[in-house]
């Protein structure tokens, strides 16, 4: 045991002068005696006697002196060392794209890092406490023992999702001793590192991609293409829409970056993309792709835009409806434009008009088919309904019946687009089935009209939570359908480092334990003992 | 120490000044009775078997002056009726005869200050001891003149069985006084010739007590001498600074006892044992000694075995 603060110990002096008060305050035992001749003459005068007899002590006395020697010995602050432990281990894996390149002989950069991590823990003894932890897309640090912690590295996957450089510095100067098991060196505070395998390897991918709608169905795709190698390679490039579209073959010289357009259909739930052909050391990065359609569809509710159609819209899920200040100004951006005015031929809008002239009121209203979604709704207008309203060549959508009783077409699909020829808050095709499926299917028809390709990038956040680690079809926010793509170019270079094993780590000093609060605890513990014996006495 | 421990040493714990009380528990409790039956039985297996209740032939002698009549009580004689008073009367009396004397008991017990030390109490010992050998005594048709030294005195006769619950009613009483109470008992029943004596007492104030006792004995009596004593006053313990105060006289005494002091305390109560018994032994008188501590039954035993002895 240790003392924090030995000037403590100087109350330890009182102890003696406190006995010798204790002897001096002695109060006489009072008690009744049967006969006091069967004592007469043997007590012996108080203080006198020998030395001992002279101060000893009750136990009320004595617990008293223990109490105030304990109080001096804990305002010493005694402690006990708290002598050594077993070392925490902190691992940290890099799990991000680039260890999946070919690391030679079957394995990945990962998997041949894990193998050389697994080695090394066996210099750390079973018991030694190993938080372990996985970026990107981990799941957090871990905490188990050293079995624990082979199991654990023994499972783990490559991800598609990239980890920058910041990250790895971050984490090098969260924890000292950090064993980081990456195959790059941050710049500052390098912890320990266990395996980085830097073979130089042949890879090209891609670095950058956007979609662009173009007319009608089709969209154009433009990508950026880099070879991170050392070698100068060919790679076949191929678009996929609705269809697959060879592109030949792309030759890079190293370090080479080209960009590369191509311009594809759109097929509804099939998403569109460039591919490289062939075999490189990385391949999460040889293939992009976006899905068409947008999260949400956008919605601009003009002036005089009736309530059933506002409610309509809404009931059909994901429409997001703007209401713009000025009358008759369109959003250029917008999915849909509900009411007055609008500029005929803009592509992927639906635009009802207030109604004009003579006003119809359809006695019902019966749907000619059942709107099938791929049904273009571009323009669709409301005007006055004629017996000769629907022209040739509109195709009818809704029929209506007069009061005469002949069926008269209500909506048509004119010019790729929908139009309607009656105000849809008037008369009674509001309270109809039909009508909520109208704009439902509108909705979806403006969905896959937008020309906004949405995708993420690995590694980013999902919306509904969690980390996009793979490439691909993922579904996330409100039942969306989105793609992710591996857009990183800190992840295409394969460059790396080998470095050696660190030591086993050493025990370190284990926490004192203070013991001063224990003392002073059982001081008092004493002190009310004493109490307690004084009130028997 | 704790006032247990120094009442075991002849204190009793409680505060200097205080008046001894009375028993704090009942001597007479169950237990009492439970221990008296098996008392009976091995008095009865002494006797060869003969029933301890009967009065049987011998308590009332034949051919004794004729004294007096008294109402028949159960457990009397009946060869000691006199059915021509029956006759006439038409309620039983027995006879009374001078050779009385020889059918009765005399009982002091001592029941100063004194004795209501000790853990248990002594004079719960002496009480179950005396009531015991009354209650054989009363059994056996003998009259009992029971007497308590202390203050108040007292003294009661009883005769039968039917007595037994005012004889230990009287030996209820509360303690009080000290030895001039006792010896003044004493005298008192030294002027009543009333048959042998037995004598329950912790013999503290032994040399007044027992020059009485030889006057008796210069005058023929006999006497059991029961010497009643506690542990705490045959094994004291060492108890650190101490204010004694005597019971009975208030003497106060100061100081501290070690360990020598206790051994001292402890050879004077053995050296009051040695008095009493020495006396007894020289006037060939049967002596008796008992420990709070332990069992009335064969203190008792021995004490109606003595008191059969003298008779």
């Amino acid at each position: 045991m240790s003392f924090a603060a030995p000037a403590g110990l100087l109350f330890l002096l009182a102890v003696p002068l406190l006995v010798l008060l204790e002897a001096a305050r002695r109060t006489p035992l009072e008690a009744n005696v049967s006969a006091a001749s069967l004592w007469r003459g043997l007590l012996r005068p108080a203080g006198a006697g020998n030395r001992r007899s002279r101060f000893a002590l009750d136990w009320a006395a004595r617990a008293r002196v223990a109490a105030a020697a304990l109080a001096a010995l804990a305002a010493a602050e005694p402690f006990v060392a708290g002598g050594t432990r077993e070392a925490r281990v902190r691992i940290v894996v890099d799990r991000s794209a680039s260890m999946g390149a070919d690391a030679g002989e079957g394995r990945t950069r990962l998997s041949l890092a894990i193998e050389r991590t697994i080695a090394w823990l066996a210099s750390v003894p079973e018991s030694a406490p190993v938080l372990v932890e996985a970026v990107p897309c981990g799941e957090g640090a871990v905490a188990l023992d050293a079995a624990g912690a082979r199991a654990f590295l023994a499972a783990l996957d490559v991800s598609d999702a990239p980890l920058p450089d910041a990250g790895l510095v971050a984490i090098a100067a969260a924890a000292p001793g950090t064993i980081l098991v990456s195959d790059r060196v941050p710049e500052a505070g390098a912890p320990d590192r266990t395996i980085a395998h830097g073979l130089p390897a042949e890879n090209a991918g891609f670095v950058a991609f956007e979609v662009e709608p173009v007319a009608g169905d089709r969209v154009k795709l433009w990508a950026l293409v880099r070879n991170s190698g050392r070698r100068a390679t060919e790679r076949a490039l191929t678009a996929f829409g609705d269809s697959s579209l060879s592109l030949g073959t792309l030759v890079l010289a190293p370090g080479e970056a080209r960009a590369v357009t191509a311009e594809v259909g759109v097929a509804p739930a099939k998403a569109v993309g460039l591919r490289l052909g062939g075999e490189d050391a990385l391949a999460a990065d040889d293939e992009v792709r976006a899905l068409p359609g947008s999260d949400r569809v956008r919605a601009v509710a003009e002036h005089g835009t009736p309530e059933p159609v506002l409610r309509a819209l809404a009931a059909a899920g994901g429409v997001s409806i703007a209401f713009p200040a000025e009358r008759g100004e369109p959003s250029a951006d917008a999915d849909l434009t509900v009411g007055a005015g609008a500029a005929e031929g803009q592509a992927f809008r639906i635009r009802i008009d207030p109604p004009g002239g003579a006003a119809f009121e359809p006695a019902s209203v019966r749907a000619t088919e059942a709107l099938a979604s791929d049904l273009d709704l571009t323009g669709v207008r409301i005007g006055p309904v004629a017996p000769t309203a629907a022209a040739s060549g509109d195709r009818p959508l809704l029929l209506a019946r007069a009061a005469d009783g002949v069926e008269v077409a209500a909506a048509v699909e004119r010019d790729g687009g929908w139009r309607l020829l009656f105000d849809p808050a008037a008369g009674n095709w509001k309270d109809h089935p039909s009508f909520p499926v109208f704009f439902a299917v509108a909705v979806e028809r403006a969905r896959a009209k937008s020309a906004r390709f949405a995708f993420l990038r690995t590694g980013e956040a999902l919306p509904g939570g969690g980390c996009v680690a793979r490439s691909g079809i993922v579904e996330g926010g409100r039942g969306a359908r989105i793609a992710a793509n591996l857009l990183s170019a800190e992840e295409s270079s394969l460059e790396g480092t080998v470095t050696a094993a660190p030591p086993a780590p050493a025990p370190v000093p284990g926490e004192p334990t203070p013991l001063a609060a224990h003392g002073f605890a059982l001081a008092a513990g004493l002190v009310v003992v004493s109490l307690l014996l004084e009130r028997r006495r | 120490m704790t006032r247990r421990k120094l009442a075991a040493a002849g204190g009793a714990g409680r505060p200097a000044g205080t008046p001894p009380a009375g028993p704090a528990d009942d001597p007479f409790g169950a237990d009492f009775f439970a221990g008296l039956a098996r008392l009976r039985r091995r008095v009865a297996l002494g006797r060869g078997g003969g029933g301890g209740g009967r009065p049987g032939r011998g308590a009332a002698p034949r051919g004794v002056e004729f004294r007096d009549h008294r109402p028949y009580a159960a457990g009397d004689d009946v060869h000691a009726i006199d059915w021509s008073v029956l006759a006439r009367l038409d309620r039983p009396f027995v006879k009374v005869f001078r050779d009385e004397e020889r059918g009765s008991l005399s009982l002091l017990l001592d029941a100063t200050a004194s004795m209501g030390f000790g853990a248990p109490r002594k004079d719960f010992l002496a009480r179950r001891i005396a009531a015991a050998c009354a209650l054989a005594a009363l059994a056996g048709g003998t009259r009992v003149r029971a007497s308590r030294g202390g203050d108040p005195p007292a003294r009661r006769d009883f005769a039968g069985r039917t007595a037994a619950p005012a004889l230990l009613a009287f030996l209820r009483a509360p303690l009080g006084g000290g030895g001039a109470a006792l010896g003044r008992a004493l005298d008192g029943l030294a002027r009543a010739r009333h048959g042998p004596l037995l004598l329950v007492s912790d013999f503290l104030d032994a040399q007044p007590l027992l020059a009485s006792l030889a006057r008796l004995a210069s005058r023929g009596a006999r006497a059991l001498l029961v010497l009643v004593q506690a542990r705490g006053e045959r094994e004291p313990s060492a108890a650190g600074n101490v204010r004694l105060v005597d019971a009975e006289t208030g003497e106060v005494l100061e100081g501290v006892i070690d360990e020598s002091g206790a051994v001292a305390s402890a050879e004077r109560a053995r050296g009051i044992e040695e008095e009493v018994r020495r006396f007894a032994a020289r006037r060939g008188w049967p002596f008796v000694f008992a420990r709070s501590d332990r069992p009335f039954e064969e203190a008792a035993l021995e004490a109606i075995r003595g008191l059969e002895g003298l008779r």
